[in-house]
């Protein structure tokens, strides 16, 4: 289990939760008065797993590899 | 009336070698063909032990025992299994260890043509929901798809959002969320505004339902935020705002439950969402 902060929108949380499961980060949209969904902040981080990625894949890939979007990257959180 | 067509031939004559040994719904397998076991997990557990008989044309009753390997992120592992020329007579699978949940682990048992490379499948013999204790079996489950079991309870740690930025939360590739509560606070910043927190579910694209809380939060404050799918009206008092949005509100894989505030400072800061959510395996 380890605690990340995401360097593209500084959100921090746990990479696996309590009932061992991993946790998929993904970065809220742009602030502004009134954000919409479509207004997708640039290197946008996206941890959820792209099936197209996910199909076929060996047992021993690496889960970084199946990504949506790895924006600027995570760095261990305090 | 048309005459009964006669078995004949070298499948007519092992099956009438083995017939009293034969089970209802024993299924023959032809020695091209073979045990596919396909899954679907978002638990922890990694491995599925699947355990059977087959009836081999000399009248011997072979017990198999055979692991599969699960990945942990609902995405679909498959292994296919060679058990020879004769008859399945009975097949069960349960997750090896551990607690997963009724509904986090999804099996599908098939017959396939073909151990490598190019396979055709032939039949699906069970497909459902299985775990530590229950079992998925052949002869006797049935064919089930992912939604027809129960959701399986869960409750989530969010991303704890920066100064300034929203909540944002994402149901996971191949999950289904029923959202039945979510909680968090918001501390706001000393900047005079009154801002009012909303709760906007979208697609990814487009917003399709959005709450406001039941009262403005002034500078200086701090506030929790609890919405609910299991009240009927919300409700503010002092601090704690409470509010409703219909119990049947699905999400699919992809939607967001965010937060979006009205007047929100640079240095207003959330905290990260509890979420709690009845979650099914989409997919497969």
């Amino acid at each position: 289990m380890a605690r990340l902060r995401c360097r593209t929108c500084g959100g921090v949380f746990e990479s696996v939760q309590a009932d061992g499961l991993a946790y998929y980060h993904a970065c809220p949209v742009q602030g502004g008065r009134d954000p919409q969904p479509g207004r997708e902040r640039p290197n946008r981080r996206d941890e959820n797993i792209d099936p197209a990625k996910a199909r076929g894949r060996r047992p021993d890939t690496p889960a970084a590899d199946l990504i949506k979007a790895h924006g600027l990257g995570v760095e261990p959180a305090p | 009336m048309a005459d009964r067509p006669v078995l004949d031939g070298e499948y007519a004559a092992r099956l009438r070698d083995v017939a009293p040994l034969l089970t209802p719904g024993a299924f023959y397998f032809t020695g091209e063909d073979n045990l596919r076991v396909l899954s679907l997990n978002a638990s922890s557990v990694t491995e599925l032990t699947i355990v059977g008989r087959f009836l081999a044309p000399d009248g011997q009753i072979q017990a198999f025992r055979f692991r599969h390997v699960m990945f942990t992120d609902r995405t679909v592992a498959t292994t296919t299994h060679a058990l020879g020329l004769g008859w399945l007579l009975d097949v069960s699978v349960v997750a090896a260890s551990g607690t997963p949940l009724l509904g986090q682990v999804f099996v599908r048992l098939q017959v396939v043509r073909g151990l490598g490379g190019a396979t055709q499948v032939l039949a699906t013999l069970a497909q459902g929901v299985c775990n530590a204790v229950q079992h998925l079996s052949y002869p006797g489950s049935a064919i089930r798809t992912t939604l027809e079991a129960p959701g399986a309870i869960r409750s989530i740690a969010g991303t704890d959002p920066a100064a300034g930025v929203e909540i944002s939360e994402t149901v996971p590739t191949a999950a289904r969320w029923r959202l039945l509560s979510l909680s968090f606070t918001c501390a706001t910043a000393i900047a005079i505004a009154d801002r009012v927190v909303r709760l906007v579910f979208d697609d990814g694209a487009s917003i399709y339902f959005q709450s406001t809380g039941l009262a403005v939060q002034a500078a200086s404050s701090t506030f929790r935020y609890t919405w609910s799918s299991n009240i009927s009206y919300g409700n503010s008092v002092g601090a704690n705002l409470t509010g409703a949005y219909g119990i049947n509100l699905f999400m699919l894989a992809g939607h967001r439950v965010t937060t979006s505030t009205e007047l929100l400072q640079a240095a207003d800061d959330f905290s990260a969402p509890q979420l709690a959510v009845e979650e099914w395996l989409e997919g497969a």
